[in-house]
């Protein structure tokens, strides 16, 4: 049996099968590229945060472009070597086309990496600062210890969920506490059964210390324990719930009802109905010859010494939403999202970060909602009350980045002039406004903090180059404040991820699809490159239909960077 | 790949023949017993719903419960009842499975690679590698679904449509994200699409280019157009759900907010996200798949039933033209439609008025499909023959269906039947009696063509006959509920809310009204699963046992498939296919016989040869 029009159309279609299946493959990509941009818009008209504008470094996006342009064009050339017979210049072509890919990714994932590694930590009162986290430090002279992103806690008792609790959590908690006391809070009973004797054992006795060894093969124990009683306990429960309904309808149903008399004609949703059942489930359940309830605890409980634990904040939703909870010295308890719960005394969590970016605009937006002073409302952010160096520092730009923004905006009134009403023609945008950008840091930092004339800044801000992939901490050490937060000040912290806004969110979902778009485009046309010499001998009019349709999806995923690029990267 | 080419596929070894086939008749059989399984499935889930609906305060029979394990009842059961958290979960695959993993594999999937080569004279698929790979995406989707049942999290427990922020805080509380109920559904949902995709690819690709000589595009059987036009709503309307389920992905996994508002507070707190996103772009993606879907679930049903009216009622298909070009404009409109669902959103009056303008507008076309085949009975001489039972059966059960939409298509009425079991009742009514009965249909006629046997007659009534009367049982009283109010999530039945006799809570005594059509439609489901066992009985004993057919073209039908050996062998026909006349050629007065099949090469002697089709043959 052979498939008709694999390499030669059908006449009158005037198309081959994969041309066919190529072209709509491609429209279900526009439909899903399509949705794509679609929410970029939906998430972009409709957002209540200020939208990062031009917020991603222009330059690996445009040799990104040009990158992926060159690629289109040598993919043709390469389908014609293939149409005009001459194996070693498609090798040529196509060979450059996938290193194209190559080099295409290879910057993808430098600006990812820097993406990842940048941080933001917005305040309570919706200032931003954006800049590096320090890895968990030694703790400083007062036994305080700040950076990463942890929290800390004096823990007294932890909680366990003996169902769910996770053991990476456990292992990272128990090493942690290294060797400080564990000790058991409660006793833990088993019951075992030994044909119809009941024979209580304390697998965790209370006031028991444990080594972390024991205490995963206790919570081992007591977990294997606790679903089989959970299991057991339902069967006689169900067993019971069962027959109390039974024997009452079938009471209900005879003439005379004795207890239930009342009850008849009632139907089941009534309440005396349900409270006659439920009096009658209890009874039989204690009545019940096939099994009593065995204890079916479902935590066990142990006691520490006030041990210092970091936690990580991804293991829980601890200290979003009330910030206050993880205050320096308040008593709090932390659920993790394995429900193991840690209570104890918050500990010193501040996070400490060289700031790169110091950006009020969510703060002008929430003030101008309420109609507030702008202004007024700036000079209250903790940011610019923070002691210390680092503060200064920040106040100082702060400061000078006001003398600027004059500067530019009259700047702009005496380029582009007045309208009848007197209002300037042009104005700066509210990123020039209120936000001092890392190359804008570094020209103050140059200017000793004395602008004198709206273009210093531009003249001296870092080159494209030095800026290549976002602020550069290597090449200009010490211009970037180093301040530490306290976590009771902190209303949202992330990393230039998804999770930092829809911004991020969709920048990183569409180009991340594209990416893939390239690795699976650039796997077919490699597979073409090594494999296809074999086809090329002995049937070379299908090898370059194949061609032709891995560079016509080719054209597709460089189409789509086109779009990519503006949206992205310039709007 | 090219080795593959040379060599002879005569006896393929087990599993290439049987597991990983690329034979589109095997795919299309292994399809559709996967799609029944899932539907028996299901099935089951949905009689535990009806289980815990008429009887919330009693545990769950042990007949119905064995299914799961001890362990598992113990974790989701509580007392043997369902509790309302399994009940949401059973909801949500419940509607999963029967949408996704059984209509329309069973519809499109199955029929669809069963019968759409053999009626436009291929020998296979374009692609058979691709459409093997399609099996298997949508097989390891459905596990990966279902499988999540067993995992600690409980499987997909936010309905069907999984609308946020509902389903993006569902099983948020586990550590392990990617083994949660909630990110499997979404991961196993685009296998499913990536699946369709390759499926709809390769269906279009093969209606278009592999017809067979003389097979113009007016000569396609009406089957053939349906699904064409489904597989354009696949291959289209899939990818911007495919967008919401990676945005959704991202979300649960990576904690972005897509579809997180600002503020969000649940049951521990307000949340940790960034906020700044919105639930109502989740619904607008879904929709946009959502609806199409209806007619991608309908599409393959009407298909069936328009294959076996014309050749049970021996007379033409009545307006094959119109229906034809209704089916097309039917595509076409179901892409902007999908805001129907969406009314009591808060998005807007005009944008309501819209939407609504296009509902109305799209029942046109879908009357004039029922309307044709209506009229295809007239005057015909009906044979009921165990698919035209069901076929018969398809029109006015679909019927109703279709117009049960119509006070919803409203916006105004919709603001009171929203989300209540008159929604229920109508879609039920559309793919339960109406979609699964023409899907039947096609399962008795084609069984004959797949394994050389009828399906046995008496064991096919003790089927039809029963389940006819216990749908209608089933869902006539949830248009009752419906408007009394009921609402359609309640996992209690209404216990909740009844007021004692003597109240004076309106609506409490409403409740009390009606809240007794639950047992009545409780145990017309236990009925409806019982009359399925002759059906279960019928398909595995006719394959070695029904009465054997006296030809290859047993109902003496005129389309192609009819053409081949039963069953088909490797490459589907042992001849030259050549096409010479329309698809539904039956009782021409110039014929002796009452059909004429498109295969047949015209008489000389006969007034047929001023068919087209001999015209065209002397061309070439």
């Amino acid at each position: 049996m052979e498939i008709p029009y694999i390499v030669n159309p059908r006449k009158d279609t005037g198309l081959n099968n994969s041309k066919i299946a190529i072209w709509l493959f491609l429209a279900s990509e526009v439909m899903l590229f399509g949705g794509l941009f679609s929410s970029y818009i939906f998430l972009r008209i409709f957002a209540d945060y200020p939208w990062p504008e031009r917020a991603l470094p222009v330059l690996p996006g445009l040799v990104n472009t040009f990158i992926l342009i060159a690629s289109s064009v040598t993919v043709v050339f390469a389908w014609a070597a293939l149409k005009l017979g001459n194996w070693k210049k498609f090798v040529g072509y196509m060979s450059f086309t996938i290193v194209c890919a190559g080099v295409f990714m290879v910057f993808k994932g430098i600006e990812y990496y820097h993406k990842f590694h940048h941080h933001a930590v917005q305040t309570t009162e919706f200032t931003t600062v954006e800049g590096h986290l320090h890895k968990e430090s030694a703790p400083d002279e007062h036994g305080h210890t700040h950076g990463g992103n942890l929290f800390v806690l004096q823990t007294n008792e932890i909680k366990f969920a003996l169902a769910s609790y996770y053991m990476p959590y456990l292992d990272e908690i128990l090493k942690r506490n290294g060797d400080h006391e564990i000790k058991f809070k409660d006793n833990y009973i088993v019951t075992r059964v030994n044909g119809d004797k009941y024979q209580e054992e304390i697998i965790a006795k209370a006031g028991d210390v444990v080594t972390p060894e024991q205490l995963k093969v206790v919570l081992a124990e007591a977990k294997e324990y606790y679903i089989s009683a959970r299991t057991h306990n339902q069967k006689v429960r169900t067993e019971a719930l069962r027959l109390a309904w039974t024997k009452i309808r079938t009471a209900i149903k005879s003439k005379d009802a004795g207890d239930y008399n009342e009850l008849v004609g009632l139907n089941q949703y009534d309440d005396a109905m349900k409270v006659a059942v439920a009096k009658l489930h209890t009874k039989l359940i204690k009545e019940n010859a096939t099994g009593i309830l065995l204890n079916d605890a479902d935590s066990l409980v142990v006691a520490l010494d006030g041990t210092t634990i970091k936690l990580d904040p991804e293991w829980g939703r601890f200290g979003q939403g009330d910030p206050k909870n993880t205050k320096e010295g308040t008593k709090t308890s932390l659920k993790l999202k394995d429900s193991t719960v840690l209570s104890g005394v918050a500990g010193d969590s501040g996070i400490e970060i060289d700031v790169d970016a110091i950006d009020f605009r969510h703060l002008v937006m929430k003030a101008e909602e309420r109609d507030l002073d702008v202004d007024v409302e700036i000079e209250k952010s903790p940011i610019l009350h923070i002691k210390g160096e680092g503060g200064d520092k920040i106040r100082k730009l702060w400061a000078t980045h006001k003398v600027w923004r004059d500067l530019f905006t009259a700047h702009l009134t005496e380029k582009y002039g007045e309208d009848e009403e007197g209002q300037p023609n042009r104005v700066p945008t509210e990123v020039d406004l209120y936000r001092v950008t890392w190359k804008q840091m570094v020209a103050y930092e140059r200017l000793d903090y004395k602008v004198e004339s709206w273009d210093d800044v531009e003249n001296n801000a870092p080159t494209l180059i030095e800026g290549f992939s976002g602020a550069n901490h290597k090449a200009f050490p010490g211009v970037f404040p180093n301040v530490i937060i306290p976590r009771e000040q902190i209303r949202f912290e992330s990393a230039f991820s998804p999770k930092m806004n829809n911004y991020y969110a969709i920048y990183f979902t569409i180009t991340g699809l594209h990416g893939l778009h390239v690795i699976g485009g650039a796997l077919v046309l490699g597979y073409y490159l090594f494999f296809g010499y074999g086809m090329f001998k002995s049937n070379p009019e299908w090898l370059a239909n194949r061609v032709e349709v891995g560079g016509l999806f080719w054209h597709f995923v460089d189409l789509v960077w086109i779009f990519v690029f503006p949206i992205f990267y310039l709007m | 790949m090219s080795a593959d080419e040379h060599h002879d596929h005569h006896n393929p070894p087990f599993w290439q023949k049987y597991i990983f086939s690329t034979d589109h008749k095997m795919i299309g059989l292994q399809y559709g017993i996967t799609a029944l399984l899932f539907l028996l499935f299901g099935f089951f889930l949905m009689m535990m719903m009806r289980w815990s609906i008429a009887y919330p305060n009693e545990p769950v029979p042990t007949w119905m419960s064995w299914v799961f394990s001890d362990n598992w009842q113990g974790r989701w059961l509580t007392d043997g009842k369902v509790t309302g958290e399994t009940y949401n979960m059973f909801g949500a695959m419940h509607g999963t499975i029967m949408v996704f993993l059984g209509v329309v594999p069973l519809g499109f999937g199955a029929f669809g690679n069963y019968v759409t080569p053999l009626q436009i004279g291929a020998p296979d698929m374009a692609f058979p590698k691709l459409n093997c790979a399609s099996y298997w995406l949508y097989l390891i989707g459905g596990i990966m679904m279902c499988g999540s049942f067993f995992l600690e999290s409980g499987t997909a427990k936010s309905g069907w449509t999984n609308y946020p922020p509902l389903s993006s805080l569902a099983d948020a509380q586990h550590p392990n994200q990617f083994f949660t109920g909630q990110t499997q559904w979404l991961l196993g949902l685009v296998m499913l699409i990536s699946s369709s995709l390759l499926g709809s690819v390769n269906f279009i690709t093969t209606i278009i280019n592999l017809r067979a000589k003389g097979m113009t595009w007016m000569r396609l059987p009406f089957f053939v157009w349906a699904m064409l036009v489904t597989g354009f709503l696949l291959l289209l309307a899939f990818p911007p759900l495919e967008v919401a389920g990676i945005m959704q992905v991202v979300d649960r996994t990576f904690g972005s907010s897509f579809f997180q508002p600002t503020g969000l507070v649940s049951g521990e707190g307000i949340e940790g996200f960034a906020g700044g996103g919105s639930p109502l772009l989740f619904q607008h993606l879904f929709w946009f798949l959502g609806h199409p879907e209806v007619y991608v679930l309908l599409l393959p049903s009407i298909a069936c039933v328009a294959e076996i009216i014309p050749a049970n009622t021996r007379k033409p298909l009545w307006g094959y033209k119109s229906m034809v070009y209704a089916v097309l404009v039917l595509g076409f409109l179901s892409f902007i439609v999908w805001a129907h669902h969406m009314y009591l959103t808060g998005m807007g009056s005009s944008v309501s008025t819209f939407f609504q303008t296009t509902t109305v507008l799209i029942s046109v076309p879908s009357v004039v499909l029922i309307t044709a085949m209506l009229i295809s009975l007239w005057g015909g001489s009906i044979r009921f023959t165990m698919p035209m039972m069901w076929a018969c059966a398809f029109l006015p059960m679909f019927g109703i269906g279709g117009l049960t939409g119509l006070p919803l298509a409203f916006n105004l009425v919709d603001l009171h039947l929203h989300d209540t079991y008159y929604v229920i009742g109508h879609f039920h009514y559309v793919v339960a009696p109406g979609i699964l009965f023409g899907l039947f249909a096609g399962i008795y006629y084609w069984y004959p063509k797949m394994f050389g046997r009828y399906m046995n007659r008496m064991l096919g009534h003790l089927h039809f006959w029963p389940s006819l009367i216990f749908i209608n049982l089933v869902f006539f009283p949830m248009l009752i509920q419906g408007m009394a109010g009921f609402h359609r999530r309640w996992y209690n039945g209404g216990d909740a809310y009844m007021a004692p006799e003597g109240s004076e809570d309106v609506f409490g005594n409403t409740v009390r009204e009606y809240i007794g059509l639950n047992e009545l439609m409780s145990v017309s489901v236990f009925l409806l699963a019982l009359a399925q066992v002759p059906f279960i009985i019928n398909l595995f004993t006719a394959w070695k046992m029904g009465k054997k057919v006296e030809s290859d073209n047993p109902w003496n039908a005129t389309t192609l498939e009819w053409a081949t050996p039963t069953p088909p062998g490797h490459g589907n026909f042992t001849f030259d296919v050549a096409v010479y006349r329309g698809p539904y050629e039956y009782s021409r007065p110039d014929c002796e016989e009452d059909y004429y099949p498109q295969w047949h090469e015209p008489k000389a002697d006969t007034s047929a040869d001023l068919d087209a089709g001999i015209a065209e043959k002397k061309e070439h």
